[in-house]
């Protein structure tokens, strides 16, 4: 049977692999997720050397909880159940209990994964400013896991709002267990409901077939999960229809033309495009709207490393606009040259990429100056 | 003689050819009509004859001209107006709406609809917008292929009197359609066209003595020769 789940898990990982290549092209990768990587490394360098002067010396180790107990919380217990395995496989209980087990331990094995790392970077806060022991950091991975597990639980048989109820006592419990309750004793109390919370699991999940639809209902959205994020952040890609307004809602909707000059018309498509697409739009506006950000946060020397990755960003999303909106089947009636597209690529770089960079950097350099 | 085509082969991938040996001229002022049955390489000659056409060997002599597509293609974030202006501007030309679009938009019925979206139009509206641009500018020659594809009584009659008055303007034609009786009304010369390759081209006179049959329709005549070509 862990040939099915492995099966059922290249599958995802496939789909998974599939979406982020579609979003995301090697340009990106190299331009943000690298940088951001090293940039990132650094600050947290940075900011760990001075956790004890700066503003985290202030806070109390409740936030961290609570923080990780919303952050990191199982969203379902996969049992990478299909709806045709309600023909085939609700038959052989065997394999289907292995299927939902081995669901089970990939669902912990991604929680352990998920918690030891983010314990890992908070460690330094934990220890230096908090004076938390090794020890009783992993008697808090225990009482997160936990946590964690019961919330997934809860989520299988009790209505949202008994969840949300038992959430926040959970999470009162857990704070005042790790801050008030001696060591020992967490540890017990969270081991037992560990071992309860498995057992139950066990007793109605894995070896009843009770749950079947529920179970199958809840995987597939964790199946979907990265899909419908992406749809939800840009709800436009979930179909490939036109839009359905009838008449432009922004500038120009009463059909003027953005430049006067009539062999200004790559120009024209590519600049209404981006008014109206708004996948387009947002894609641009976001990376700009980052770019600054980060601009503002960052020391001084990040600031023009941020810049320098920002141009070559927002050139590559603005050049990628570009061919997309160039290779639209309506340039089959027409013959364009190469010369024109050239020249009107380099005006739109030019206005969507220099000008506004070149805006950013006098203002870095103004703000450096006073 | 404004359109001279000799093409000796093209299609999509070289693998597969899809056209073979396909020559004709389409005089000035005269409208030839392309038959042939679906997938019988009608589309791939007019898009051959576009230099669109991936894989083509051959010579085309076409001039400027204005074209219709087999299926509407519009840019979704073009209003009406934007298209004519845009047709407009990628001519090179100054104005937006010249008498001319005034002319055509008014023939087709469309001047209430100049700031929606055409790909928010129903089918036969979204022809008629084809059909506004590719008789925006007055070219030597016109590729239409399947013009009357949803076009409703009034607007395939305006259309019939609009290839009319370009005919008698000098303009050379060539359409592809399989309405086949309207074909026959319209239509000066006929090219034959299946698997790829010219079955028989001429008058409906000339075509009628070839399968010798005096009074045989257009698609009698294309019947018969499908079937003396697969006989073959």
């Amino acid at each position: 049977m862990t040939s099915l789940f492995q099966q059922r898990r290249k599958i995802e990982r496939s789909n998974n692999f599939k979406l982020l290549a579609s979003i995301i092209d090697w340009t990106v990768a190299l331009y943000i997720v690298v940088p951001s990587l090293v940039i990132g490394f650094f600050l947290y360098k940075d900011f760990i050397l001075n956790v004890q002067t700066s503003w985290v010396a202030h806070t109390t180790p409740v936030i961290y909880i609570v923080l990780l107990l919303f952050i990191t919380q199982i969203e379902t217990i996969r049992t990478f159940l299909q709806r045709a395995d309600r023909l085939f496989l609700i038959q052989n209980q065997k394999q289907m209990i292995k299927l939902k087990q081995a669901g089970l331990y990939w669902t912990f094995s991604k929680q352990l994964f998920i918690l030891v790392s983010a314990l890992t970077l908070l460690a330094p806060i934990f220890i230096i400013v908090h004076h938390i022991t090794i020890l009783e950091l992993l008697i808090l991975l225990l009482l997160l896991f936990t946590t964690n597990f019961f919330n997934a639980l809860v989520k299988l048989r009790l209505r949202k709002w008994q969840q949300l109820l038992s959430k926040i006592v959970m999470c009162i419990l857990g704070t005042v267990f790790f801050l008030y309750v001696p060591n020992i004793i967490t540890a017990l109390f969270y081991l037992i409901l560990f071992v309860y919370c498995a057992s139950y699991y066990y007793r109605h999940f894995i070896y009843s077939t009770k749950y079947f639809d529920q179970q199958v209902k809840l995987d597939q959205a964790a199946f979907y999960k990265w899909q419908s994020l992406l749809f939800r952040i840009t709800p436009e890609l979930k179909s490939q229809l036109v839009p359905k307004f009838t008449k432009p809602r922004l500038l120009w909707k009463n059909s003027k033309r953005m430049f006067r000059r009539s062999d200004y018309f790559i120009e024209e498509i590519v600049c209404k495009t981006m008014l109206r697409q708004k996948q387009y739009r947002l894609g641009y506006l976001r990376f700009l709207a980052m770019g600054i950000g980060l601009t503002i946060i960052v020391p001084t020397w990040g600031k023009f490393i941020i810049i320098g990755m920002l141009y070559f960003t927002l050139r590559s999303v603005m050049q990628s606009i570009i061919q997309q909106i160039i290779e639209h089947r309506i340039w089959s009636i027409f013959q364009l040259s190469n010369e024109q597209i050239q020249i009107a690529k380099s005006r739109l770089i030019k206005g969507f990429v220099d000008f506004p960079l070149c805006v950013l950097v006098i203002l870095v350099i103004f703000s450096l100056v006073h | 003689m404004t359109i001279d085509i000799n093409i000796h082969k093209g299609g999509y991938v070289e693998e597969e050819i899809v056209i073979t040996d396909i020559q004709f001229q389409v005089n000035s002022g005269e409208l030839v009509g392309l038959i042939g049955s679906n997938g019988a390489g009608k589309s791939t000659t007019l898009q051959g004859m576009m230099g669109v056409l991936p894989i083509m060997d051959g010579h085309v002599s076409i001039g400027t001209y204005g074209y219709i597509p087999e299926r509407p293609i519009l840019y979704e974030y073009f209003t009406l107006w934007e298209h004519i202006d845009f047709y407009m501007r990628v001519a090179g030309k100054e104005a937006s709406l010249t008498d001319r679009a005034h002319e055509l938009l008014d023939i087709f019925k469309l001047d209430h609809k100049l700031h929606d979206y055409p790909t928010t139009f129903s089918k036969g509206m979204q022809q008629k917008v084809m059909l506004i641009l590719a008789f925006l500018h007055n070219h030597s020659s016109y590729i239409l292929d399947e013009p009357f594809m949803g076009l409703d009584p009034q607007a395939m009659r305006k259309l019939l009197t609009t290839l009319d008055e370009l005919k008698a303007q000098g303009a050379s034609i060539l359409m592809s359609t399989h309405a086949l009786d309207t074909a026959e009304k319209i239509c000066d010369r006929f090219i034959l066209i299946d698997h790829g390759r010219i079955l028989q081209q001429g008058t409906l006179t000339s075509l009628r003595l070839t399968v010798k049959q005096d009074k045989a329709s257009l698609l009698d005549i294309f019947d018969t020769l499908l079937e003396e070509n697969h006989h073959d």
